[in-house]
């Protein structure tokens, strides 16, 4: 029998990650590697720092320390924070995707649904007006939103609507990493239901790489290959998703499974 | 040392043992539970051969199903190695990267397990094609082996644009049952699959277990049943005597 050949090159490498506003506030010796079509979830209370380690991720927060190494398309690493601005910023537009908590703060709230899908299509360089709002209503119909909604308003759409339009805003580019923060967090679970059925089967198709942040234990299960947990700025524990869920070894781990109450 | 079997794209070493337990210790801290310690496994060692079922017997709680969880590396292991023996080289499940062991799961060790734990909303044929598709098959073409498995375990073809969640605990099993045999997975391993069976079904169960072993799987299996366990069983481990 033939030994499965993995992926060696990692598309983002975290080393040594560092952010502190305070004594264990914020994250630190944060290590990890990310392959291609993994999904790793970050899991742990709220003031935990995963919304920090996420921030520093996303090219928002420079890290005191360490390094994040992204390996882009064609397949050049390089720290996202030595590189000049300039590259960064295509980067973040291009290569990676950026889901935000409140999709009131990932979508432009006063320009139509097709204008916040085109935009960023415009920014990696399409211009054909036509195409332009013929990939908008794809991407429309992708998220299973009707494509007679593209010239609304996002501030028409109920909170579900809106996650799914800032997800399909993000994907139109085609980013090979996609940043998650609490995507499905405030969504009642119907609504929940569709859009984990909706990552997981882009992530499968694009063979995309996503790092959630997430409190909801159950998500992480389905979604997530594996899962860092924090506690007080530290990843107290990671692993593949279901040893980590079913066989904890941290005390704090194993509270967090403990609590959880399954319907 | 390596041979290719007739039949199949199993490759074995020389004795046929395609997964070995060295000296496996286990045993689970409960740490916010009065630091309570449960030992399970003290210096367990065993061996799996292709095309053999070992039926692993013993009173509850001596930890059958933990050793399945600790072969498919759902349950940590503490001390010793399950070796996954391949054509040139082993890889241990204790210290392998958690990616190996994805990659395990998807190509090598399949698992059927009691309890059938899905994203809601995705149809059945579409749980049954997928790890075939994971493994590179064409979806047209594993559409169509899922139909075929469907049929065998009589899933009414109604249901299979179904979600799972809403089927009955038999029909569940049965999702669960035909996603670990549809794939030809070398080494499977089986946790009460006829548990919630009608005769017919268990029947169906018995004849695939049959196919893999033809097929060079290696099978560990959990079976309650004991007319099951007299149809499948080519060796039998009784935990009370090895595991202490």
């Amino acid at each position: 029998m033939k030994k499965p050949i993995l992926e060696e090159n990692a598309v983002l490498s975290v080393q040594s990650c560092q952010k502190l506003y305070g004594i264990n506030r914020g994250c630190q010796d944060i290590n990890f590697d990310l392959y291609p079509g993994e999904v790793l979830g970050i899991v742990g209370e709220s003031g935990s720092g995963k919304s920090t380690l996420l921030n520093c991720l996303s090219g928002n927060n420079q890290p005191d320390h360490g390094a994040i190494i992204y390996r882009d398309s064609v397949g050049m690493a390089q720290d996202i924070y030595e590189m000049n601005e300039a590259r960064r910023r295509l980067l973040m537009r291009s290569e990676f995707g950026i889901v935000k908590q409140n999709p009131k703060d990932g979508l432009r709230m006063r320009v139509s649904a097709g204008a916040n899908i085109g935009e960023r299509l415009m920014a990696v360089g399409d211009r054909h007006y036509g195409d332009i709002r013929t990939k908008a209503g794809d991407w429309l119909t992708q998220v299973e939103m009707p494509k007679d909604r593209l010239d609304d308003m996002p501030f028409e759409f109920s909170g579900g609507m809106q996650q799914r339009l800032q997800i399909a805003r993000v994907l139109v580019t085609r980013p090979r990493l996609v940043l998650m923060d609490e995507p499905t967090g405030g969504l009642d679970v119907s609504v929940q239901a569709k859009l984990l059925d909706l990552i997981r089967s882009l992530v499968s198709e694009l063979n995309l790489s996503v790092i959630m942040v997430t409190h909801d234990l159950a998500v992480a299960r389905l979604l997530c290959d594996r899962l860092l947990v924090m506690q007080q700025s530290r990843v107290i524990e990671q692993g593949l998703t279901d040893q980590v869920l079913d066989d904890p070894q941290h005390p704090y781990t194993q509270l967090l499974v403990s609590s959880v109450l399954t319907p | 040392m390596s041979y290719v079997s007739e039949n199949s794209a199993i490759v074995t070493r020389n004795d046929g043992a395609l997964l070995t337990i060295q000296n496996l210790y286990k045993q689970f801290e409960l740490h916010t539970q009065k630091n309570t310690s449960i030992p399970i496994f003290n210096d367990l060692s065993l061996v799996f051969k292709k095309s053999e079922c070992t039926v692993l017997v013993g009173p509850s709680g001596l930890g059958k199903s933990t050793l399945l969880k600790c072969l498919y590396g759902n349950y940590k292991i503490d001390q010793g190695e399950v070796l996954v023996h391949f054509d040139d080289e082993n890889v241990d499940m204790a210290t392998c990267s958690a990616q190996m062991i994805n990659a395990l799961r998807r190509n090598v060790i399949g698992y059927v397990s009691q309890f059938l734990r899905v994203i809601p909303r995705v149809p059945a044929i579409d749980l049954v094609s997928e790890p075939l598709i994971s493994q590179g098959c064409a979806p047209e073409q594993a559409i169509e082996k899922a139909q075929v498995m469907l049929r065998r375990l009589s899933i009414p073809e109604n249901l299979w644009n179904l979600s799972p969640t809403t089927f009955s605990g038999g029909e569940q099993q049965r999702i669960n049952i035909a996603r670990g045999f549809i794939a030809d997975y070398p080494i499977l391993l089986l946790d009460e699959p006829t548990a919630s069976l009608d005769h017919r079904n268990v029947q169906v169960v018995i004849e695939l277990i049959h196919e893999a072993k033809a097929h060079g799987t290696a099978i560990v299996g959990i079976f309650h049943d004991e007319h099951v366990r007299d149809q499948v069983s080519d060796v039998t481990i009784n935990l009370a005597e090895v595991a202490q």
